[in-house]
């Protein structure tokens, strides 16, 4: 019998700082912090950043560390970061996205045609590079490389099931400027605002035919079984909502069905996103539910209304998918209960009427939270699943 | 033939990747609040340094983390949420079609103030600084209203609690509001936007001794105009990307948003003033006008943002 309530992260944890400022002095207190966490979390490779003989990784200056060691130390981040979601108990990781750089530039800066224009404030204390598509786009060489090992990597140092995940077609798009297809756009006599909205559409779909595609298709000859796109800026202009669904169905176009095909969704309009979404190949979707919720207690009135909305759509439009359902809100520092996540789960269960398509995240990746944080809310989001799947008869 | 005016900001502006850091380690809790300041700090003074002969200048209020957020803390009506932290204020939501979010504020009481509450957020000025805020249209429209019947009385009490701020907002150095109304852009191309009579009820009670601007970014200006010529605002903004020059009209003074927020790429003033000329010549426009960016330039990374307000500088040398 299929696993009620399957328990996941999004992606993202936040980086020791360590592991963010390879080229900085030696540090007493973020050694102290390395240790401290690899002893919690049962790190045995922790002894190679700091150890007796003075000469562990952390304990050299930055400047003085070879790339060999910084890899190593970027390594270790992950390893920390496999550690500390097995001890949560979560049915599938990753690696906190400790490789690469940011959502954005994790794959942007492994695509050709794109270059770099700077740093830009999403939200808070969130910022996201944005890029200038001036070219055509394609993947880098090393682009596909850098995924399949990072997959290899987590399925090498854990049992638990891996679940690559990447920024998707759409996101990468929107979070660039597009200047290349808009050129190519106006050159053939489009006026400026069709040459701008055609100009973007025909980016999101060569980012997902030469882009994604290459790197799913990889992953899953690889051996992953559940691959994620993160699409949080998948309503930001509404009325592309059917280029968007069409360029997750061309990066996931002849993946086998026994991959999961996830996607990430979050701070959205969803319901713009229909009729399109019923087309989409997809067959899960990890979405936000908590943000507009008490972080202290349940109450149905008090849900996001426009992430329950996306469910009443699913079932209008009887769409058989897997429904990840955001149970933390990662914007504040209030660590949810067993009992509230538990009844966040039960309610949504109801709603899908079938407890074996509701999966458990967080609203998104957990990276704006310190790790003091982050643990805690991933544990009792385990427990509060099991607490779900007991209340419905499920035995461990 | 009209007069050119000067220019001005029409919203906030990007903070620079090592304020993005300070920020960042600030939150992450490695490095202090006084460290990230500082850094906005030095920002603010790039921004101002390149806006000497502006008409108004802003620091592009970068310090604020999002156009309702000081407004949602410091005056009296709004949630203050029931836990600590970033979360206190209300649900993160979308900003328009961007990729930027702001905290939905909840209003369970009256909107009030005592009057000193928004230049706890301002640099202090020389003179002639321009505060850019939400106008009432796009401030009842992204607000969770829990308390006001309809929004007319939510936009009344708006206006009066930030209007009760102009005595110290002057000792402040700003003599200008521009009030930004990207909700009308946004509803206009949904097809519902509409301006009720209370609209302008609120632009007169901002107006007191202070001058006053709308501007409506993102959005054919033209039907709009009609509406708020009505008002006694000194001066009404366009976005002269969305607004096609042929058919517009006005009476007022206007300010032209002629460098694109949105876009990488850096205008030239020579490219500029061709596109300015093309505007009043095709709209027939004669009256007062100011210049400036379509909108916000938060969206475009901080030098971008300096090499656009240093264009719009240089045509200010040119045009004067």
């Amino acid at each position: 019998m299929k696993k009620m309530f399957i328990t996941q992260e999004i992606g993202s944890i936040q980086r020791p700082v360590w592991r963010q400022k390879l080229n900085a002095p030696a540090n007493k207190q973020w050694i102290g912090s390395a240790l401290e966490w690899g002893k919690k979390l049962g790190v045995k490779e922790a002894i190679e950043l700091a150890n007796n003989s003075g000469r562990g990784l952390l304990q050299k200056d930055g400047e003085k560390r070879t790339p060999e060691e910084k890899n190593r130390i970027i390594d270790i981040a992950s390893l920390y970061v496999i550690r500390m979601l097995e001890q949560s108990g979560l049915d599938r990781i990753f690696n906190g996205e400790n490789p690469g750089t940011e959502m954005y530039d994790t794959v942007a800066s492994r695509t050709r045609g794109i270059s770099t224009a700077g740093t830009l404030n999403s939200f808070d204390a969130n910022y996201f590079k944005k890029g200038i598509i001036d070219g055509e786009l394609s993947i880098s060489p090393n682009g596909i490389e850098f995924f399949d090992e990072s997959y290899a990597f987590v399925s090498k140092n854990s049992k638990k099931i891996v679940k690559p995940c990447l920024s998707g077609p759409y996101t990468m798009a929107d979070w660039s400027y597009i200047e290349h297809h808009r050129a190519k756009r106006e050159k053939i006599g489009d006026n400026p605002f069709d040459a701008l909205n055609r100009g973007r559409s025909d980016a999101i779909i060569e980012f997902a035919k030469n882009v994604h595609s290459p790197i799913v298709k990889s992953l899953a000859k690889k051996g992953a079984r559940v691959i994620q796109l993160d699409e949080p800026a998948a309503t930001t202009k509404e009325f592309e909502s059917e280029i968007f669904v069409d360029s997750i169905n061309e990066s996931f176009n002849g993946i086998p069905d026994f991959v999961e095909k996830a996607v990430h969704l979050c701070y959205s309009n969803y319901p713009v996103l229909f009729p399109y979404l019923a087309e989409c190949k997809a067959n899960s979707y990890l979405i936000e539910f908590t943000n507009h919720a008490s972080p202290t207690y349940f109450s149905p009135d008090q849900v996001s209304h426009e992430a329950y909305q996306i469910i009443e759509l699913f079932n209008e439009y009887k769409m058989d998918v897997n429904v990840g359902v955001g149970v933390i809100d990662i914007h504040s520092d209030v660590i949810e209960t067993p009992e509230v996540v538990r009844d966040r789960l039960l309610h949504a269960a109801k709603l899908i009427g079938n407890p074996q398509k509701v999966q458990v995240n967080p609203d998104c990746g957990l990276r704006t939270r310190r790790w003091e944080i982050a643990y805690p809310k991933l544990v009792n989001m385990v427990k509060g699943a099991k607490l779900a799947a007991k209340e419905l008869g499920e035995t461990e | 033939m009209g007069k050119y005016l000067g220019a001005m900001l029409t919203g906030q502006v990007c903070r620079s990747v090592d304020t993005a850091k300070a920020h960042r380690a600030f939150r992450d809790g490695n490095d202090s609040f006084e460290a990230y300041k500082k850094s906005c700090d030095m920002d603010s003074n790039a921004y101002l340094l390149e806006q000497k002969n502006f008409a108004h200048s802003s620091q592009g209020q970068l310090d604020w983390l999002d156009l309702l957020r000081p407004i949602a803390h410091d005056f009296s009506g709004f949630s203050k949420g029931d836990s600590a932290g970033e979360d206190s204020i209300g649900p993160v939501t979308r900003w328009y079609r961007t990729n930027s979010f702001y905290r939905k504020p909840t209003i369970k009481e009256k909107i009030n103030c005592v009057g000193d509450e928004l230049i706890k957020s301002l640099p202090k000025l020389s003179g002639n600084g321009v505060l850019l805020i939400l106008g009432p249209y796009s401030f009842a429209k992204l607000v969770e209203n829990n308390h006001y019947a309809d929004e007319k009385s939510l936009a009344l009490d708006y206006a009066h609690a930030v209007s009760k701020n102009y005595p110290s907002l002057k000792s402040h150095g700003y003599n200008c509001i521009l009030l930004l109304e990207p909700s009308i852009g946004y509803d206009q191309s949904n097809g519902n936007y509409l301006i009720e009579n209370w609209y302008l009820e609120a632009i007169s009670i901002f107006k007191k001794d202070m001058k006053i601007g709308i501007h409506l970014p993102l959005c054919n200006a033209t039907p709009i105009v009609s509406h708020l010529e009505k008002s006694n605002a000194d001066f009404l903004g366009i976005d002269a990307i969305y607004t096609p020059p042929e058919g517009f009209k006005c009476k007022k003074d206007i300010l032209i948003g002629i460098i694109d927020g949105a876009r990488s790429k850096k205008e030239t003033v020579e490219e500029t003033l061709a596109n300015l000329k093309i505007f009043l010549e095709k709209s027939g426009y004669s009256g007062n006008y100011y210049l400036g960016p379509t909108d916000r330039l938060y969206d475009v990374p901080f030098a971008y943002g300096l090499g656009k307000i240093k264009t719009l500088s240089e045509i200010a040398n040119e045009l004067k």
